[in-house]
């Protein structure tokens, strides 16, 4: 299970990848672009020791308990899976219109405030805090 | 005599206490026979009525969940050709066919807002709301099989538009 800053180095990697992107390939834009959203999201989980096993398990965190993340995740999910399985639905354009320029962004923002935020302190269980009977 | 036939025979309701310390023979459809405690044999029919209770409720909310989708589609008529609703892995998939080829970003909000909305006001029906270019037709059998799906927003496919 990955920590924070695996998941932060991880979406830095994807970061430098997606400047090398031509736009010969706005399916491979859209797909490392939600790929760097997967590691952002996973690092907020990771800080909040909350870990998904699967797509539909990290839809329905964001869905139920990070609705500002998912409003900016969930295009950038539904593009990358239509580029996948679609042909010439997005163009290169468009994707680094909205993609790099709009969701991501806002989504990279919005990590970077919940992770800046002072973390929850733990509940600790101490011996005094036992119930006597 | 069973007493069944017993209870055919007299028309009386077969009574069970909960607190009765005595066994009850049960006969299933498949002409199998067990023996409980009546204590058991009432907490079953209990289940059983709470079971057929809850699917009931299911099937209206997921009723509701239909007509909350066609609505919304209907409110956005101006994009929306057709709309499906197919079981996917872990839910339901709502698929918001969209007029053209190209996936609307400038859309991408409404569609969010739905699938928000599914969220919050079903959260016995999990679901994921996702838009798909209508052209080519051919191109959703990729997602899903719209002839396996329920269509619950426009035209089904290929129809003339005189229906």
């Amino acid at each position: 299970m990955a920590n924070e800053q695996a998941h932060r180095l991880k979406a830095d990697q994807n970061r430098d990848f997606l400047r090398t992107i031509g736009d010969g390939y706005a399916d491979w834009l859209a797909v490392v672009a939600f790929y760097r959203a997967v590691h952002l999201v996973e690092a907020v989980f990771a800080r909040d020791s909350i870990h998904s096993t699967d797509h539909n398990g990290r839809n329905n965190l964001l869905k139920r308990s990070y609705k500002p993340l998912w409003a900016e995740f969930k295009p950038l999910f539904d593009s990358s899976r239509l580029a996948r399985y679609s042909e010439k639905c997005i163009s290169s354009r468009e994707a680094r219109e909205n993609l790099l320029g709009k969701h991501l962004p806002a989504l990279e923002a919005h990590v970077e405030a919940l992770l800046a935020a002072p973390t929850k302190p733990k509940p600790v269980t101490h011996p005094s805090h036992k119930k006597h009977r | 005599m069973t007493a069944t036939k017993r209870h055919e025979a007299t028309e009386q309701p077969l009574r069970l206490h909960f607190q009765d310390a005595r066994k009850v023979l049960v006969e299933g459809d498949q002409e199998d026979r067990f023996v409980t405690t009546v204590r058991e044999a009432v907490r079953a029919c209990r289940l059983a009525e709470d079971g057929a209770a809850k699917a009931e409720q299911f099937q209206a909310e997921f009723k509701e969940f239909l007509g909350h989708v066609n609505a919304w589609c209907i409110r956005h008529a101006d994009k929306i050709i057709r709309a499906y609703v197919a079981p996917g892995m872990h839910g339901m998939e709502v698929f918001v066919v969209t007029n053209g080829d190209a996936f609307m970003f400038d859309f991408e909000a409404q569609v969010t807002a739905l699938d928000l909305e599914l969220v919050d006001a079903f959260p016995n029906w999990p679901a994921h709301v996702m838009q798909l270019p209508g052209e080519p037709d051919e191109s959703l059998e990729s997602f899903f099989t719209p002839r396996r799906a329920l269509q619950v927003y426009g035209q089904r496919a290929g129809a003339s538009p005189q229906g």
